[in-house]
């Protein structure tokens, strides 16, 4: 694993926006290049970070409100860790009922589906409620191809 | 995001090429919902070249999905690898969807 690029922030926030979710995508894919990290793991990375920040972006703050979130990456040996944060109201998504993905056509909502998938893509995942910051911290590995 | 729409056998195919995501998974709606209104029924997708669908392309699978089984319509997927078969599999929507592996296949399979 390289070093992040001292000419490049690990932290990246920006405004609770639907147009901030893909600038977020983008820097994120760029930092996760940057690092060396493979095309495949980026995707499954981005994917999750997508999930967590439309969360944030539909429900953390009143419609029309201010407010921002925060990412931060973290590399280390064999793994990277990326901490959202958000200053909304407390809201811990790993509480949600799971998706009933053996359910048929008419009976399947689309709701839940998000954070099952971050759950299953990332190694870990978990939450805390920080003073007044929500902040999810996901990790995954950068070696091997699973995971 | 790219979507390109042919026919083929009776069949409306859209190609659908790069990232299905929260910003770009709408477009693909309206692309699915324009064809529906033309009297399409029968909808294939080919995703060979889709390289990343969130839970926001997933919700507009299953819509179209729902809007097509009262008209006895259906639409059928096919091409999925990586990334993109790993989350129908995880959401379990690889047993609500008619899926081949190749457009041929999906275009030969009786209904």
């Amino acid at each position: 694993m390289k070093p992040l690029p001292r000419d490049r922030d690990a932290a990246i926030r920006l405004p609770a926006t639907d147009a901030s979710i893909e600038t977020a995508g983008a820097r994120v894919d760029a930092i996760l290049s940057a690092l060396g990290v493979s095309r495949e793991r980026a995707l499954r990375i981005e994917l999750a970070l997508e999930e967590l920040l439309v969360n944030i972006v539909s429900y953390a703050y009143p419609a029309d409100g201010p407010g921002d979130f925060e990412i931060l990456i973290a590399p280390s040996a064999d793994a990277i860790t990326l901490t959202v944060t958000d200053w909304g109201r407390p809201f811990n998504p790993l509480e949600a009922d799971p998706p009933r993905t053996g359910d048929g056509i008419d009976d399947r909502e689309p709701g839940g589906l998000g954070i099952h998938l971050v759950r299953e893509l990332a190694r870990s995942v978990r939450y805390e409620r920080a003073g007044d910051a929500n902040r999810i911290a996901f990790t995954f590995p950068t070696g091997g191809t699973s995971g | 995001m790219d979507v390109s729409i042919s026919t083929q056998e009776g069949r409306a195919i859209l190609r659908v090429a790069g990232r299905m995501d929260a910003t770009t998974a709408p477009q693909f709606e309206r692309e699915c919902a324009a064809l529906i209104e033309s009297g399409e029924r029968h909808l294939v997708a080919e995703l060979s070249d889709l390289e990343y669908i969130s839970s926001a392309g997933l919700r507009i699978f299953l819509a179209t999905a729902k809007k097509l089984k009262p008209l006895e319509g259906e639409i059928r997927i096919c091409g999925m690898s990586g990334l993109v078969r790993e989350v129908f599999s995880l959401s379990g929507f690889i047993s609500l969807f008619a899926i081949y592996p190749s457009l041929d296949e999906a275009l030969a399979a009786r209904p």
